[in-house]
């Protein structure tokens, strides 16, 4: 996929660790296209709503409602992708704001 | 061994499970697969055998939620069990919603046998006398607390019944204002909204009309003052006297629980560590919501099941 580079997914993987609190897992220990929630990791909808603010707070980005959630929750890739592809929009809206 | 963790630390006992925990219904049972002596009282007293799933009884095998009740109360107690045989400390108790039978045993207010019999028999007044299918349950994560209690008031019949954080709720009342209700949440932008497996609606208002059958019920049980404290999940007051307990067990039915006032109310008393006793991590997960610096465990029982 276009834009999305290794430190980005990198930094995706530490997000989810620190924002979920995960102390026994290593970034490493992530796959970047496995399932997040039910199998995989095994987050649930407590776990999305940190991820959602951890995005807002880090990358400027927001989750409008469940059904962009689930699209965009389905892995670390997924995430990644979504940064990249919503990131220069958030800035503009609030140059524009400005 | 050196004290290194100088607050105190809260045992919190969760509500009834949301599904069937994967290891369970796996294998057959009928009594024969008993890794803890609780079950085997479950068996012999209530019986329900945990492994497989499953009441001897027909009438009371085909009512899912209460399985669900009894099987969080074996579960929060053997956990609660190997904590203590493990020879750690615990200072106060704290439950959220059904989990006050557990911890009410855990703090010698009531014996194994009467909090297993009381579980079952409130569970059954409220499978069978408490309008059963009448009503619903569902757990929004997202909203803030404004959007909730408008939307509630618009639908009608709708009440929060958990405040679980300033995002996570969980709503309660008839059948279609919760179907209703959860339209409108995920129209608003609820990140996630899910119905319950109840059929009643537990924590509202709607409960009231078994609040005479419960109360005749819990009067058989004796019930003592706790020997550790019980903080109350709607008042955030410790729960002190046998007859204050009683009244609890009947009100709390009908109101909500505030889970979040609950944990803020032990963080001022010096709280520092807070240990679930169940085999899921949903209480510990919502007190990382609500402060993230303080140490949130659950003290898991998935390898015995």
């Amino acid at each position: 996929m276009l834009g999305v580079t290794e430190e980005l997914i990198q930094d995706v993987k530490q997000l989810i660790i620190e924002r979920l609190k995960l102390e026994e897992i290593a970034a490493e220990d992530i796959d970047t296209d496995a399932a997040l929630f039910g199998e995989g990791l095994g987050l649930d909808s407590i776990d999305a709503l940190e991820l959602v603010i951890g995005l807002e707070k880090e990358y400027g980005v927001s989750i409008p409602d469940a059904e962009v959630g689930k699209k965009v929750f389905q892995s670390v890739r997924t995430i990644a992708q979504y940064i990249v592809d919503n990131q220069g929009k958030a800035v503009a809206a609030a140059d524009g704001a400005a | 061994m050196v004290q290194h963790n100088a607050g105190k630390v809260a045992l919190c006992f969760p509500g009834q499970l949301s599904k069937v925990p994967d290891e369970i219904g796996t294998r057959s049972g009928g009594g024969y697969n008993l890794p803890h002596p609780f079950f085997e009282k479950a068996w012999e007293r209530a019986g329900f055998d945990l492994t497989s799933f499953f009441f001897q009884r027909e009438e009371e095998d085909q009512y899912l939620n209460l399985k669900l009740q009894v099987s969080s109360y074996l579960l929060s107690m053997v956990s609660f069990d190997r904590y203590q045989k493990k020879g750690r400390q615990w200072d106060c108790i704290t439950e959220h919603s059904m989990g006050i039978y557990a911890a009410l045993v855990a703090a010698e207010a009531m014996t194994f046998e009467d909090g297993l019999a009381m579980v079952k028999g409130i569970g059954l007044i409220l499978e069978e006398g408490g309008g059963a299918n009448t009503g619903g349950m569902a757990a929004v994560i997202g909203l803030e607390s404004e959007a909730i209690k408008r939307i509630c008031a618009g639908v009608g019949n709708l009440s929060v019944a958990n405040v679980n954080g300033s995002r996570q709720f969980v709503l309660s009342g008839g059948v279609a204002a919760i179907e209703r209700g959860l339209e409108l949440v995920l129209q608003r932008g609820a990140i996630s909204a899910q119905r319950l497996t109840f059929t009643i609606p537990l924590h509202s208002p709607l409960m009231e009309s078994i609040k005479g059958e419960v109360r005749r019920f819990i009067s058989g049980f004796d019930i003592h003052p706790p020997r550790t404290p019980v903080t109350s999940h709607w008042s955030g007051r410790p729960l002190n006297d046998p007859d204050a307990i009683r009244d609890f067990l009947v009100e709390e039915l009908c109101r909500p629980v505030d889970w979040e006032g609950c944990v803020q109310y032990l963080l001022s008393q010096g709280v520092t560590c807070f240990v679930e006793m169940g085999p899921t991590d949903t209480l510990t997960k919502l007190i990382r919501w609500i402060d993230r610096d303080v140490k949130a465990l659950s003290y898991g029982v998935r390898d015995i099941i």
